[in-house]
């Protein structure tokens, strides 16, 4: 295993916390894959790309930047398995590389934090460009042990691919990375109204305006059952807890009956890669515990 | 060449040229203090007492405003009471003022050459801080040295007149060629019309009315379109486009390609050949709004009004050939060539409407989404010729949408995608199809979606009011997205109502995009033919945007309408006319005056041919083991000067050893005859 095939895992914080299951998904998926995840030992918050930055752009950049440093000196790429924590360290890598002035400054303020100095040798990846692209709907076959039958609502959410020029992974107008890569495995990618749009929890609103976040979230939720899928398969943790946590409080508050599975990338992706349904972990989230996946019988590869 | 045996001396200029070599030079030095703009910054009086002990120097003096007419009377008295033989004024730029003062020495018997600009304003007092007016005095010091250093050498150059081709080439048959070349052959002058397509009127008669009055565009054009046709000093060319352009303003030779037709000017424009083609495609004129044949003519007032085949669609059955009465069509026609030679050039090629694909929330032209259009198109349906008669009809289905929404602004003031420019004509022109649509189909609600509703200029406002009154209505805001429903397949147009700060999600039946005017297809081959620069955007570049908007960069060659900037029909038109009478003003004199600024060879020359390749005028040339000058075509740019590897070549007034004084000057030298 050479360094291209190894990762600095970033873990974020709503993953390990609420979502230890999407934690074992990814290094299942990795390890089939051929990958090594290394830890990155004091690895902090990332710290979320609305939030802090809206308050102090140089400290939102100089927490980022410390956590990049734990990986410049792993010498190894970033992985990150959430839009939020892919926004913020993305972001901050590709402006701390391009702009010299803002290196200076950050480097300045690391030195006080210990033996930490941003150089800009490694690149931030997210599990959805690295399955999507990197890996890619075609490459993957070869290593399915199962497909799954099913309609999905594909939720990109927000960071992933926002700015478009930034991010530089798909178009973030008419995205098709996640589509493709969930017709890959076997789904039905199902059109639905503003599928673009946030799923309500980011940029604090989640925290300071709750009604209005799940204002968003029901209109997310009435536009995707609209089109009655099966599950909702999204990139992010956080997205994840929304429409998790956010199903129950409309159907407590607003009359409505939601439970509809939620499943990250990695869990479905790692099914399909013969990883045993129960440690998807649906039993342990809040909606759609007792959904079952369809398995289809894949054409051995031997 | 042959203009070299028009050039004759003008009258009062042909001095004795080693004259001011041979006096001493006697240089007056005038310092302008621009009201504040520079004397705000630099000590004025200082750099007079500077320039005093200049070498040479024999007057120096500091005035409110050197251009007043009691400053320049300061400048010609030193002439008549100091003897002096030389002037630098530290000013403006050179091309501010130099001329004023150039004249002005030339009244007074000096040769307008022997004048020399420092410009202590733009590149001293205005970049320097009030607060640090020591610094910029010595600079200022430092720019009036290098002036008067540069003023030593200085030598008398001739103005000749030379004689001007009495023809103009349009380029383009929109309506400000039209108009351009309507006003410049009614001078008396030949026109040659140039127009690609094989019909002239341009965008303008693919329109169904004009704003604000609401005329119909064929009607107005009509008469231009058939007077320039049958002006007895155009000769028109359609179906051509120029390939190259050469020589300099008075004396252009021009190249110009005919497309085969494959009909020869003997038809009638029976429309037999079309009747009985049996190939049928979207018309490219009606924005696909119509089908055409793969022979045809553009629309049925198309003038010429002879058919043309598109070689392209053509299926050769040939039986255009057989069915024409007359016998016209003929398939062997071939490419052909004309070499014109022209006095100078207007170029009017119009514009294109911007393409929204790249606009993916739009989703113009995707699948799925054939209710989404854009104002062109819109005109096109409107049209009485279109395949919906003139109805507005929804695309998808050919049924009367209850709702329309116009989107404002796609592809302008946008600096993501498109261009940052406001089109400034669309809030216009949407206003007026809104109001067409109310027009002829009264029960349609319009709905347009604005960023800011721009309507400057009499009875634009007024017609904006007009719209409201007939109930069209506005939302202030850009939408984000047009989206089909998935289940229902209406389409939502999305937008927040910033007046209200509400999010709308509009259900729909049609979408009107108002795309943007954007710099026509060919214009970069177009523009590199002509030696013309352009502006960012890709439109051909004014000289000047408040002083000169109508000439290109380059003398001879002007710009009327669209191809400068997105415009309106009126104001193309009046563009079109400054044009004409600025292309006709040197025909019409006879000759344009120039000044004899040229490189001369020294001896030491080892004819390496080195400058006759880098001169981008095709100014150079070696005869008999000598390197020629063409004193018609050289612009004296002075490139050929750095190329030289042994300094053989110099421009006068600009060589070597003059610019090396200068920058001494600069620099902190001040002995002018290093």
């Amino acid at each position: 295993m050479g360094k291209d095939h190894e990762f600095a895992f970033y873990l974020g914080c709503i993953m390990p916390n609420r979502y230890p299951q999407i934690e074992k998904a990814t290094r299942f998926v990795l390890e089939k894959l051929g990958y090594k995840l290394l830890d990155m030992e004091k690895a902090a918050c990332c710290p979320a790309p609305g939030v802090l930055r809206s308050f102090d752009k140089v400290d939102w950049m100089v927490a980022a930047a410390r956590n990049i440093c734990i990986a410049e000196k792993l010498d190894r790429d970033i992985l990150t398995v959430c839009n939020g924590c892919f926004g913020t360290l993305q972001e901050v890598n590709k402006h701390l590389k391009e702009n010299e002035e803002a290196r200076e400054q950050v480097n300045e303020h690391l030195k006080k934090l210990g033996d930490y100095e941003y150089k800009g040798t490694i690149e931030v990846k997210h599990i959805g460009e690295f399955l999507g692209a990197d890996i890619g709907p075609t490459e993957i076959q070869k290593y399915l042990v199962r497909k799954v039958k099913g309609r999905v609502t594909v939720h990109y959410g927000c960071h992933f691919l926002k700015p478009t020029r930034t991010r530089q992974v798909d178009s973030s107008e008419n995205p098709v990375i996640l589509d493709d890569f969930a017709e890959a495995i076997g789904l039905v990618s199902v059109d639905f109204r503003q599928k673009l749009t946030c799923c309500g929890a980011g940029g604090g609103i989640k925290a300071a305006y709750a009604e209005t976040s799940m204002k968003i979230l029901g209109e997310k939720m009435k536009n995707m059952t609209a089109v009655q899928p099966d599950f909702i398969l999204d990139v992010c943790p956080f997205c994840h807890l929304q429409f998790e946590t956010g199903q129950d409080w409309l159907n407590k508050n607003k009359g409505t009956n939601y439970d509809l599975p939620v499943i990250h990338i990695s869990q479905i992706t790692a099914f399909c890669m013969g990883m045993d349904e129960q440690f998807v972990g649906l039993k342990y989230q809040m909606m759609g515990k007792d959904f079952k996946f369809t398995p289809v019988e894949v054409e051995s590869h031997d | 060449m042959t203009e070299a045996n028009n050039v004759k001396k003008s009258a009062g200029t042909s001095s004795n040229l080693t004259k001011s070599q041979k006096e001493e030079p006697r240089i007056g030095v005038f310092v302008c203090h621009c009201g504040h703009n520079i004397a705000g910054t630099v000590d004025v009086e200082k750099v007079a007492q500077e320039a005093a002990k200049m070498p040479n120097v024999v007057k120096a003096e500091h005035y409110m405003f050197m251009c007043s007419k009691q400053g320049i009377e300061l400048v010609k008295n030193s002439i008549k009471e100091n003897g002096v033989n030389r002037t630098v004024v530290a000013s403006c730029s050179k091309t501010q003022h130099g001329p004023t003062f150039a004249k002005a020495i030339e009244e007074e018997g000096l040769n307008k050459h022997l004048h020399f600009q420092a410009n202590i304003r733009e590149f001293c007092s205005w970049v320097t801080p009030k607060s640090k007016k020591e610094e910029a005095t010595q600079k200022a010091i430092e720019y009036v040295r290098a002036a008067v250093n540069r003023s030593q050498k200085l030598e008398e150059i001739e103005t000749r007149k030379l004689k001007t081709t009495k023809a103009t080439l349009v380029i383009g048959g929109g309506i400000a060629g039209l108009r351009a070349s309507m006003d410049i052959a009614n001078l008396g002058i030949p026109v040659y019309l140039v127009e690609k397509q094989s019909s002239i009127g341009g965008h303008m008669t693919q329109l169904y009315k004009t704003f604000p009055t609401n005329e119909c565009p064929q009607c107005s054009i009509s008469p231009l379109t058939n007077g320039v046709a049958n002006h007895p000093n155009v000769t028109l060319w359609t179906n051509s486009k120029v390939k190259s352009v050469e020589g300099s303003m008075g004396n252009f030779k021009v190249q110009v390609e005919h497309k085969p037709r494959y009909v020869h000017d003997n038809c009638t424009s029976c429309g037999e050949c079309a009747e009985n083609c049996p190939v049928e495609i979207p018309s490219e004129w009606d924005s696909g709004m119509s089908m055409r044949k793969a022979i045809y003519k553009l629309y049925p007032q198309a003038i010429p009004s002879t058919y043309v085949r598109d070689k392209k669609h053509c299926i050769e059955c040939k039986t255009c050939i057989n069915v024409c009465p007359v016998g016209a069509v003929d398939f062997s026609m071939k490419k052909a060539y004309d070499t014109i030679e022209v006095g100078s050039i207007v170029v009017a090629v119009g514009f294109d409407e911007y393409d929204p694909s790249p606009i993916e929330p739009y989703h113009y032209k995707q699948p799925g989404y054939e209710d989404v259009i854009t104002q062109l198109q819109l005109e096109r349906m409107m049209n009485p010729v279109s395949l919906t008669g003139s109805m507005i009809l929804r695309p998808s289905d050919g049924k009367v949408p209850k709702r329309v929404v116009m989107i404002q602004c796609v592809g302008s003031r946008n600096d993501q995608v498109g261009y940052e420019y406001c089109t400034g004509v669309c809030c216009m022109f949407a206003n007026k199809n809104a109001q067409m649509i109310k027009d002829l189909s009264p029960e349609t609600e319009v709905i347009i979606c604005y960023i800011d509703m721009r309507t400057p200029g009499l009875n634009y406002e007024e017609f904006y009011k007009k719209s409201q009154q007939i109930g069209v209505k506005f939302i202030r805001g850009r939408p984000s997205e047009i989206e089909k429903d998935p289940k229902t397949g209406k389409l939502h147009v999305y937008v927040e109502d910033t007046l209200s700060m509400q999010p709308m999600d509009l259900e729909t039946d049609m979408v009107v995009l108002s795309a943007a005017m954007v710099p026509p297809k060919g214009i970069g081959i177009l523009g590199s033919a002509l030696h013309v620069l352009r502006s960012k955007e890709g439109f051909l570049k004014e000289f000047h945007i408040k002083m000169n908007p109508t000439q290109s960069s380059k003398e001879g060659i002007y710009l009327a309408g669209a191809i400068q900037g997105p415009k309106d029909i009126t104001r193309s038109v009046a563009q079109a006319g400054s044009a004409a009478a600025l292309a006709a003003a040197p025909l019409v004199r006879g000759y344009i005056e120039k000044e004899m600024i040229l490189p001369t060879v020294a001896d030491n020359c080892v004819l390496c041919g080195l400058c006759v390749t880098a001169c981008p005028q095709s100014a150079l040339k070696i005869e008999d083991r000598k390197v020629a000058v063409n004193e018609v075509a050289c612009k004296a740019c002075g490139i050929c000067q750095p190329v030289c590897p042994v300094g053989a070549i110099q421009v006068i007034n600009s060589r070597e050893d003059e610019l090396r004084d200068e920058i001494l000057g600069l620099t902190g030298g001040s002995k002018a005859h290093v």
